[in-house]
């Protein structure tokens, strides 16, 4: 069931319930980061669709490199990668979208167009063929032990806004006739990463330093 | 038998020319002449005496095992033609007296073998990230430049109070990297010397320097030093694009570089445009950023040298010096600012 007013600003609040995860927003900031930083530096010369791609390629990326180091897996569901939880508590795809962030709390996140691989794990109770979208046969690429097959799907939904992000994590529950996603069944504030005000990447400590053995003859 | 290299060596540490040290040491010009050039005349004891006193060193200095001097054409001067032959002469004797050093050290301690692999047909920036790669570096900042140098086998040297005008130089010999480093400059400005001479002994190996591509071998190891100690798929993941001067000295901080390095890296990179690069570079030189570094960093030292000096069965610079028959303060120039030595 859809619920309104779920994108309210992040609390203390969201950041548990992410950790419950074994996720923060620290994380998405770094997986987002290089995207954003390359989706910036395009010139007008560069492809319509180019930063765009940046940002979903690079991250997607970073996000599994981040997160398959904690024994989350990468899968490939119809042609959509997502990253599975390792106990199966939940599955993330990414997603841009818009009023991601919107002051207006009744205004609810919109995706772009999304697929059969989102429809499939909508998080509702309608027969799923009443969805707009025709469903083709289920396929899952990958082989999944059966306690990650159930694993609820979130998008992990971001908004470019100039040189800042503006993200979120949605349960997605509704989708309309045009295939974007427009109501959720939850949703889990993450703190903006603003690209100019954003030191927090020179806050790591130092890794430790190198050993020069010397030993007596 | 008298070496009259070892005379040549040593009058050349003090920066003095035959005239010069004739004056001061009372002995003739036309007698040091023949010590130098190997003629048959021989000094007296007398005028050894008058002559160690000059040059700070033994009487016996003059009979030890002969030396090969480090020749200039197997050395990368940074800036040479700005360095005057005196002073470029006085660095290269001091190098050869840290040769004998090391050659001391490496009696008493087993020291790291030497590893820095040969990347000689590649571009500067490849060479560098190959070299990070290898050492398992990733793309992070590089904690301490002086340590990592010498945990792959090279000696890091000071080029002592008396060298301000020479940044820094590098040679191998008999396989073994030597980098002398000067260490007056702001920590950051070091780390960036180290690291292009890092580029010489990566990407210029053995191979003699010539002066006709010596602004091209220069280049090259700047690129190598910018790219080494600022990883482009670094600074890209840091959100750099269009960097303010508050964030430009967070990140010169966090990559332990000068703020004017790192603001022609983001330049080189197209992270900052030309317009914001030259308000960034007027911006830093009204704060004092083109001759110094403020608030900077503490220089690095030596882990080697501090562990053959100082460890358990150190050797002091007065046993060295004893042995090589020099002045201990002639060896301490050698480890200025690299370990703590008596003033």
């Amino acid at each position: 069931m859809a619920i309104t007013q779920l994108f309210l600003p992040g609390s203390p609040d969201d950041e548990a319930r992410l950790a419950e995860y074994g996720l923060s927003s620290a994380d998405f900031h770094d997986a987002f980061r290089p995207g954003l930083s390359r989706a910036v530096d395009r010139t007008e010369l560069a492809p319509a669709n180019a930063a765009g791609t940046d940002l979903y390629n690079d991250s997607f990326e970073f996000l599994a490199q981040i997160l398959v180091t904690r024994g989350w897996r990468k899968v490939v569901t119809m042609g959509q990668p997502r990253l599975v939880h390792p106990d199966g508590l939940i599955q993330l795809a990414l997603s841009s979208a818009i009023d991601v962030a919107d002051p207006d709390h009744r205004v609810k996140p919109k995706t772009r167009r999304k697929g059969p691989a989102t429809q499939r794990s909508l998080d509702n109770e309608a027969p799923k063929g009443l969805q707009p979208l025709p469903l083709p046969e289920w396929v899952i690429n990958d082989t999944l032990p059966p306690k990650l097959n159930g694993a609820p799907l979130w998008l992990a939904l971001y908004e470019r806004q100039g040189n800042s992000l503006n993200l979120a994590l949605g349960r997605p529950a509704e989708m309309n006739a045009s295939g974007h996603v427009v109501a959720w069944s939850d949703a889990i504030s993450i703190a903006r990463l603003d690209g100019d005000d954003d030191f927090s990447v020179f806050n790591s400590t130092d890794d430790g330093g190198f050993d020069v053995p010397v030993e007596p003859r | 038998m008298f070496s009259p290299v070892r005379l040549r060596l040593a009058r050349q540490r003090r920066a003095l020319t035959l005239t010069k040290l004739a004056d001061l040491s009372g002995v003739s010009l036309r007698s040091l002449s023949n010590y130098e050039n190997n003629a048959i005349e021989q000094p007296t004891e007398e005028s050894l005496r008058k002559l160690a006193e000059t040059l700070g060193v033994r009487p016996d200095y003059f009979y030890r095992d002969e030396v090969d001097p480090v020749a200039v054409e197997a050395v990368s001067f940074r800036k040479l033609s700005k360095t005057s032959a005196s002073k470029r002469d006085a660095a290269l004797a001091s190098a050869t007296l840290a040769l004998e050093f090391f050659g001391i050290v490496d009696r008493h301690f087993r020291l790291p073998e030497p590893s820095i692999p040969t990347f000689d047909k590649l571009a500067p920036d490849q060479g560098a990230e190959l070299v990070r790669q290898r050492w398992g570096l990733g793309d992070r900042p590089i904690t301490n430049m002086v340590h990592l140098l010498e945990s792959k086998g090279v000696r890091v040297v000071s080029l002592g109070p008396h060298h301000s005008d020479i940044d820094a130089f590098c040679f191998y010999r008999d396989a073994v990297p030597y980098v002398f480093v000067n260490t007056m400059k702001s920590g950051e400005r070091q780390r960036f010397d180290i690291a292009h001479e890092l580029g010489h002994l990566v990407m210029h190996d053995e191979r003699d320097m010539t002066p006709s591509d010596s602004r091209d071998r220069e280049a090259e190891a700047n690129a190598f030093a910018a790219a080494f100690l600022m990883p482009a798929s670094g600074l890209h993941a840091q959100a750099l694009w269009g960097a303010s001067l508050q964030k430009i000295t967070a990140a010169k901080r966090h990559w332990k570089v000068s703020a004017m390095a790192m603001s022609h890296r983001l330049h080189e990179l197209g992270l900052l445009n030309d317009w914001q690069y030259r308000s960034t570079v007027v911006a830093l030189s009204k704060a004092g950023y083109r001759s110094s570094e403020p608030g900077g960093m503490v220089p690095e030292t030596s882990q080697l040298l501090r562990k053959v000096m100082f460890g358990p069965t150190g050797i002091s610079l007065g046993t060295v010096a004893t042995e090589l028959a020099v002045s201990a303060h002639d060896l301490g120039s050698l480890v200025h600012g690299l370990v703590p030595v008596a003033a």
